[in-house]
């Protein structure tokens, strides 16, 4: 199965339609005119739609195959009944993906798992995860980077407590005698410190660092 | 919310540590199919969150060296192999198991999967409470096959769940969390490239009898 009916994903160098309602409408009308721009529903909506299945544990090559039939699902609507609200494309993507969540994990979907690695090479990069662009060893490489790096040896053991061994962010501050503001602190200089990392590989846009507004 | 106040409560970081509450996170997702920072946010957290135990993991083994010098520091998945390949001997034809000791192995429990053991009925694996992770080793797969581990529904488990990895005498490795053996069967199986599969077995993992008696 792929993304779509007829147009390969290619994604080409198209402008893409401004982000917002209107983007969304002008989104919604290439999808029904089957226009160029409609491989943009690629670049604005794959991302995160696959963070929402990892989110859901379901593995990679099952939210690929999950990916595929939101993509599907809606274009089809477009072209058959339309949206009720064009300006909420991103809204109704998202419900689809909930639910086609719901459906995988309650067993109602046959798998496909047919994950369609030409389709994955000719997606343009801004379409592409990080974990996409990035392999594992080079990935792990970078956050092996970023825990030698981070000067305090109390943010280290922030992020150790909260990602690997999970523990809640009530009992890390508690422990660690930090309020809410110096916990998010933490993490905002771990973010802005792997973000710097990632740059360093060559990973400009991908994963920028965040800016402070605290 | 908006996507200052996101920003400012690191609202990415809570997201992947599966922190936020029903409400948020809905309203987080939603916000993130028109956001492409917050995108970026997720997946480098997500990527920590993945690499992070293999990041960590020689900082961890150094820090039980320096502080414990009665036990090997367990840098990487060899060293598990080698720990694994000396409980071979006393495995002798059954089921291996030994709560390890030491800083850095106190929540890990490793196992030999013999191939006499293989198919049988689910076998169960004694787990301390303070066990996190299990390390399955599994000797005389062929090359070119996949280990993976499925659920009671043979669905495959959760991407992050488990890892797996061959090692230099062709056996292959399984870490998983316990939380995942705990109360339940855990299907292994060996995965083709060409789809077609092969039942290696089934554990489960219970509260340890020395466990229960204390």
């Amino acid at each position: 199965m792929n993304y779509t009916e007829s147009p390969p994903p290619k994604v080409s160098g198209d402008k893409p339609p401004e982000r917002g309602d209107r983007g969304d409408v002008s989104l919604v009308e290439a999808v029904a005119e089957r226009s160029a721009l409609q491989n943009q529903l690629y670049v604005r909506y794959r991302r995160p739609l696959l963070q929402v299945f990892l989110h859901r544990r379901i593995a990679r090559d099952a939210a690929e195959d999950l990916l595929q039939r939101t993509f599907l699902q809606a274009i089809k609507k477009i072209r058959t009944e339309g949206l009720e609200d064009p300006s909420n494309l991103g809204g109704y993507l998202y419900r689809t993906a909930c639910k086609l969540a719901t459906a995988y994990w309650r067993g109602e979907l046959a798998r496909h798992h047919d994950t369609d690695r030409e389709l994955l090479t000719n997606l343009k990069d801004e379409a592409l995860s990080l974990e996409e662009r990035l392999d594992h060893e080079q990935l792990a490489r970078c956050v092996r980077e970023l825990m030698g790096e981070l000067p305090v040896a109390r943010d280290r053991e922030v992020l150790e407590r909260y990602y690997l061994q999970e523990e809640p962010r009530t009992a890390i501050r508690e422990s660690l005698q930090l309020t809410e503001l110096q916990f998010n602190q933490v993490l905002w200089r771990a973010r802005q410190r792997f973000g710097d990392i990632l740059r360093r590989h060559g990973m400009a846009g991908g994963a920028s660092g965040s800016t402070q507004t605290t | 919310m908006d996507h200052l106040q996101f920003k400012a409560n690191q609202t990415a970081a809570a997201y992947v540590a599966d922190g936020l509450d029903e409400a948020t996170q809905e309203a987080f997702e939603l916000h993130m199919m028109g956001c492409p920072e917050c995108v970026d946010d997720v997946e480098a957290w997500r990527a920590i969150k993945l690499q992070l135990p293999v990041a960590a993991q020689p900082a961890a083994a150094a820090r039980a060296a320096h502080h414990n010098r009665r036990f090997p520091s367990l840098t990487d998945w060899r060293m598990a192999a080698s720990l694994l390949g000396a409980g071979v001997v006393g495995a002798a034809g059954g089921w291996f198991g030994r709560s390890t000791q030491g800083t850095d192995l106190d929540s890990t429990v490793v196992f030999n999967v013999p191939s006499v053991s293989r198919g049988a009925e689910c076998t169960p694996l004694p787990l301390t409470s303070d066990t996190r992770v299990a390390l399955l080793r599994v000797p005389g797969l062929s090359r070119g096959l996949r280990l993976v581990a499925l659920d009671s529904e043979r669905r495959e488990l959760p991407a992050g769940s488990y890892t797996t990895r061959v090692q230099p005498d062709g056996s292959q490795l399984l870490r998983i969390e316990s939380r995942y053996l705990l109360g339940r069967a855990v299907h292994l199986e060996a995965r083709a490239a060409d789809g077609s599969t092969e039942p290696v077995g089934c554990v489960s993992g219970e509260t340890s009898a020395a466990e229960t008696a204390r």
